[in-house]
């Protein structure tokens, strides 16, 4: 027992509720000094379990009963082991520094204290999220980091569209987390427990087929959603409508990853399933190719962003299909520190160009500020996953080449490698339509030590962090995997000759990947780009069709109903029915049997019948 | 217990206050509103009292009273509370004050028979929740329908006589076959008026399916269910703010306590061969009603839709008789009672400024009214039923204990969330965010000590039930086994 687990997510819902209650009276500048104190102490905390528990992290924190009736009992119980370690590091770490970025970045901005307020619920939800030991509290920090998603990419809420994109990646989520809670239902239905260890064993120990396909799909589907997976992708993109900030902390670093974290802890759960994994992965290594060749056509510079996060996402869930689920941990680190870099950056890029996003419009900005240029080229770097330098290179190759290794592994590999030529051609084309050519004059902005910080270490973290865990075979540490090998099992891994074949071709495809980017920024500077190919350019059509055809039969049902069913069967059909119905009922229960009582009724449907009558007249 | 006459107190000190209140008049307004304030605190001191003093461990009756009162007729005034009303009980207290308080400063028509009238309602409506003689119920049920009668006749908007009639019209004619019942239940069981007794007569089938169907027409007219709910709207439209609150958040639950407190226990029989039929309507009101709400123009009319699909989870919960889904339908109730008052309090916050619930007369209100934005936001997500507040405690539990009974009842009842985030939020889009495009929004204030202590009170209650049912649930455990091995055991004689 650790009785002090709670105050790792304690911290930042007590910023939160402080923001709520008091921060009328403290002032913005108190507020958003004490919004940013919050996750660091939760970092301070999460330290401490690194440095005295490390090796083999199970801890384990009863807060308080939730609910009970009978044998339905929800405990709100946290847990810290090596998969939960990771994510609240994450949630703590990347969220004190992009609470710290944003000082700076959106000093002066309207709802600044709205802003802080669900940035630290967010961060606290997150952590409940990581923490929960059972589904339900799972699922309470699963949908409050679906509500602070809402509210920040609604955030500058006075433009239109951005309340709109906010409530479609609420509504859109949203049906992934009732299928998510639907099979909660049903496994609490089939097992009579909430608690995910021992769920996990009494799925291994008695598993119903039926059962366990059904809520596999249903939970699947809540964490493709959450993680934008296609084809429930649709919500991300729209949600960059956000600021860059939010775009960092929620759709790159940490709630994004929710589904891939989901996937990895119910693992057991999608293994019980023949095939169950497989699918996973195809839609993994389907979204990551799906994913980067609409990042190729993109013009907005946050959309390529939103763009290259699903398709990372899709590397993590291929990881995940693939039985190497400590791999996908890997990436999900990596990702968190590249791409929050990456969005963070962006947001100052687009400081500079007046809120301009168009990445045609830029350019030559190396000169202007190095400081950005050299950290964002570390960030894209790592995307790209240039060899040997970057981290992405150790995390995404590894599970490109594992992949070769699975079931119709061609497939798989083929999907994953094509998305990794893509990857580097979209990252490196956006950092040379923006960093480099002619220099394109944006406004003077002095980035902060608050905005250096973060930038830097990310920076660093985007290089180097990948050297945890070198490929097989090779000198030097191999950290990341026997850690995690006693939770998550072995990790399939090439050998010999064949691994050393799939590195080089990998690192290979990255190189001609990087050129065919310079290409294509040189071709989008000439006005004949990638950009202008329609249907990559709008992501295959997908959302359009969606939004062609779901809401207006939502929409158009819901007007027959109110027009046609609730206008006229009621207002005249019914209430017409009853006027006619007492009139003859009336008669009736005169001549009805028993005395007393329905003469009683007759005379009370004879009064109610003139009411009615009046009312009918006063129509 | 009992000495103390504390449900006597309850009833009465509410009702002896707005008497005293509407004696006083509307020349002293200011000496009015601290009488009710005071009359409307009193009340819920005394039924604190009741919750200090429940004993968790029994199902039996508690803080029981009994005198003749008829006694040719072998009427008595009978009261008692257990776990099922308790709750209810201190709901309709609270709640009074609050919308005394509300009106405050709202209400400027003959404020004196205003708030006068809502605290004659309120001892009537706890009378409905304590009564366990049959006449006593009845007295109080009808006569909770002549002060909202008033209140919106008098207070209501244009159309008010046409709501009202209808109001009337539908509530009263579905209590009377409730009447019958009663008589028939009274004879068949030797000359008794007491609800408990009528829940140990043996009856026939045939006997329990007439009296049950009778029971449910009464009682779904109140709560109300499809297809018999198209009073409510026009009802809430035309009502005054605090009328709606009280009708919403005490009213409703009046039909739903009705199936718990006379349908379940005295035809258990009939429930479970009719609870095909009740989950039918309960998830025709949940699914229907939640798309018509999607398309409403009328602030007003939209809670009012979403306040049915609510309570379409409360009967959804007491037809699969299971414990987790019965609590979780009376949590939700208790929940509904915060979430709509404290959502048709927002509405009358922004009518009271604006003198119009058209949604296209909105947008932008976050801009100017921020702090009235951040609580409406809690309550919205409230009404979507997030986990954290109180209508995902009940919401889920109702699902949960549904889903052991009837799988597609709870998968059907499940997208319920999905389409109650649709119309939620758009509402909360349109009339929050955006800019400011109507003069009139732009000259808005934010709210005044008054609307804050309110929202606040219900703000603190939606999250603690959110996070901490525990105490909630404690009170309700006994009586609902209780109540689900009435249920459970036949009744048919033979």
């Amino acid at each position: 027992m650790a009785d002090w687990l709670w105050l790792i997510p304690g911290f930042p819902l007590l910023g939160a509720l402080i923001n709520a209650g008091f921060g009328q009276w403290l002032g913005v500048p108190m507020v958003k000094r004490l919004a940013a104190l919050m996750p660091l102490l939760s970092s301070v905390v999460i330290l401490v379990i690194w440095l005295e528990h490390a090796t083999h992290p199970e801890l384990v924190d009863r807060v308080w009963t939730w609910m009970a009736v009978g044998s339905f009992v929800a405990e709100i119980g946290l847990r810290i082991d090596a998969v939960s370690l990771v994510m609240v590091s994450i949630a703590a770490f990347a969220g004190f520094l992009i609470h710290l970025y944003s000082q700076q970045f959106l000093a002066g901005d309207y709802g600044e204290r709205r802003y802080y307020f669900y940035l630290n619920l967010f961060v606290g939800g997150m952590l409940v999220l990581t923490m929960a030991d059972n589904l339900l509290l799972l699922y309470l920090g699963w949908e409050t980091v679906g509500l602070c998603s809402y509210a920040l990419v609604a955030h500058w809420y006075r433009q239109k569209k951005n309340a709109w994109a906010g409530r479609k990646a609420f509504v859109v989520t949203r049906i992934g987390d009732t299928t998510f809670a639907i099979g909660i239902f049903l496994l609490f239905a089939q097992y009579h427990t909430l608690d995910i260890h021992r769920l996990l064993q009494m799925i291994s120990g008695q598993p119903v087929p039926s059962v366990l396909l059904a809520a596999s799909v249903l939970v699947l589907i809540g964490a493709l959603a959450k993680s934008a997976q296609f084809p429930l992708h649709l919500w991300l993109p729209d949600s960059m409508a956000g600021p860059s900030t939010v775009s960092a902390l929620i759709h790159a670093a940490t709630m994004v990853t929710a589904g891939v974290y989901l996937s990895i802890r119910l693992l057991p759960l999608f293994a019980a399933v023949p095939g169950m994994l497989w699918v996973i992965a195809l839609l993994g290594a389907w979204t990551a190719f799906f994913a980067a060749s609409c990042g190729l056509a993109q013009v907005d510079i946050k959309r390529v962003l939103a763009y290259s996060t699903i398709s990372q996402l899709g590397y993590m869930f291929l990881a995940v299909g693939i039985g190497a689920p400590a791999l996908g941990l890997f990436h999900l680190l990596v990702h968190a520190c590249f791409k929050a870099l990456l969005f963070m950056a962006a947001g100052a890029v687009i400081s500079i160009y007046a809120e301009d996003h168009d990445i045609r419009h830029m350019g030559g900005l190396k000169n202007q500020q190095p400081l950005l240029r050299w950290t964002f080229l570390a960030g894209i770097s790592a995307l790209a996953a240039v060899p040997l330098i970057s981290a992405g290179f150790y995390s995404k190759d590894a599970i490109i080449d594992a992949s070769w290794l699975a079931p119709h592994g061609a497939l798989l590999y083929a999907l994953a490698l094509a998305a990794a030529l893509m990857t580097a051609a979209y990252a490196f084309r956006l950092y040379f339509l923006v960093f480099e050519g002619e220099p394109r004059v944006g406004e003077p902005y002095q980035l902060g030590w608050g905005m250096k910080i973060p930038l830097l270490i990310l920076a660093v973290a985007s290089i180097g962090i990948g050297w945890l865990q070198f490929p097989p075979g090779w000198p030097g540490p191999h950290l990341w995997l026997p850690w995690l090998r006693a939770e998550l099992g072995p990790t399939p891994e090439p050998s010999g000759n064949l691994a050393l074949v799939l590195e080089t071709v990998g690192a290979a495809v990255t190189l001609v990947g990087i050129w065919l980017g310079y290409l294509a920024a040189r071709w989008e500077r000439q006005g004949r780009g990638l950009s202008r190919i329609g249907f990559l350019a709008h992501a295959w059509y997908v959302d359009a069709v969606a939004l062609r055809f779901l809401p207006p039969v939502v929409y158009g049902g819901a007007r027959f109903l109110r027009l046609g069913v609730e206008h006229l069967l009621f207002r005249s059909g019914i209430l017409g029915g009853i006027r006619e119905g007492l009139q003859w009922g009336g008669v009736g229960l005169v001549w009805g049997e028993n005395g007393l009582v329905s003469r009683y009724v007759a005379f009370m449907g004879f009064g109610l019948l003139l009411l009615l009558l009046l009312l009918w007249g006063g129509l | 217990m009992g000495t103390q006459a504390l449900l006597s107190q309850s009833i009465w000190v509410p009702i002896a206050f707005g008497v005293l209140v509407l004696a006083v008049g509307d020349r002293r307004t200011t000496l009015v509103k601290w009488l009710a304030l005071l009359g409307s605190t009193v009340t819920f001191v005394i039924t604190l009292e009741l919750l200090a003093g429940f004993d968790t461990h029994t199902a039996a009756m508690q803080f029981v009273e009994r005198v003749p009162w008829i006694p040719s007729l072998n009427i008595d005034y009978h009261l008692g509370v257990d776990g099922i009303s308790l709750w209810f009980v201190l709901l309709t207290s609270f709640l009074t004050i609050l919308v005394v308080i509300s009106s405050w400063t709202n209400v400027h028509r003959r404020l004196a028979q205003f708030l006068g009238a809502f605290l004659i309602m309120d001892g009537l409506m706890i009378g409905v929740f304590c009564a366990l003689d049959a006449i006593l119920f009845y007295f109080f049920w009808e006569a909770t329908l002549i002060p909202m009668f008033l209140i919106i006749g008098v207070w209501g908007g244009p159309r008010r006589v046409y709501a009202t009639i209808k109001f009337f019209l539908y509530t009263f004619l579905g209590s009377v076959l409730m009447l019958v019942a009663l008589l028939y239940l009274h004879f068949h069981s030797g000359g008794s008026f007491n609800l408990l007794t009528f829940q140990n007569t043996p009856l026939g089938l045939a006997a329990q399916t007439w009296i049950f169907l009778a029971f449910f027409l009464a009682f779904a007219v109140k709560i109300p269910m499809w297809p018999v709910h198209t009073w409510l709207p026009d009802a809430h439209v035309e009502a005054p703010t605090a009328g709606s609150v009280i009708l919403a958040a005490v009213m409703l639950k009046m039909g739903a306590y009705g199936f718990l407190r006379l349908s379940l226990p005295i035809t258990p029989d009939a429930s479970h061969h009719l609870a095909w039929l009740m989950i039918l309507l309960s998830l025709i009101a949940i699914v229907y009603i939640a798309l018509v709400a999607i398309v409403q123009q009328d602030m007003k009319k939209l809670v009012a839709y979403s306040s049915i699909a609510h309570m379409g989870f409360v009967t959804l919960g007491f037809f699969v008789f299971d414990a987790t889904a019965v609590e979780g339908g009376i949590i939700q109730m208790l929940s509904h009672g915060f979430i709509s008052a404290a959502m048709f309090l927002c509405i009358g916050v922004l009518y009271d400024r604006m003198h119009t619930r058209d949604i296209h007369a909105y947008g932008g209100v976050a801009n100017v009214m921020p702090i009235f934005a951040s609580f409406m936001m809690l309550f919205a997500m409230g009404n979507v039923g997030l986990p954290g507040t109180s209508g995902f405690v009940g919401e889920f539990m109702v699902v949960l204990g549904t889903y052991q009974v009837n799988p597609w009842a709870a998968i059907i009842a499940a997208t319920g969330l999905i389409t109650g985030a649709g119309y939620t939020l758009w509402l909360f889009k349109r009339v929050m965010f955006g800019g400011v495009i109507h003069r009139e929004v732009a000259a808005l204030t934010d709210l005044n000590a008054q609307e804050f202590l309110v929202l606040g009170s219900l703000a603190v209650l939606t999250l603690l039930m959110g996070v901490w049912p525990a105490p909630f649930l404690d009170i309700v455990h006994t009586s609902v086994q209780h109540l689900l091995t009435q249920v459970a055991a036949s009744k048919i004689p033979g």
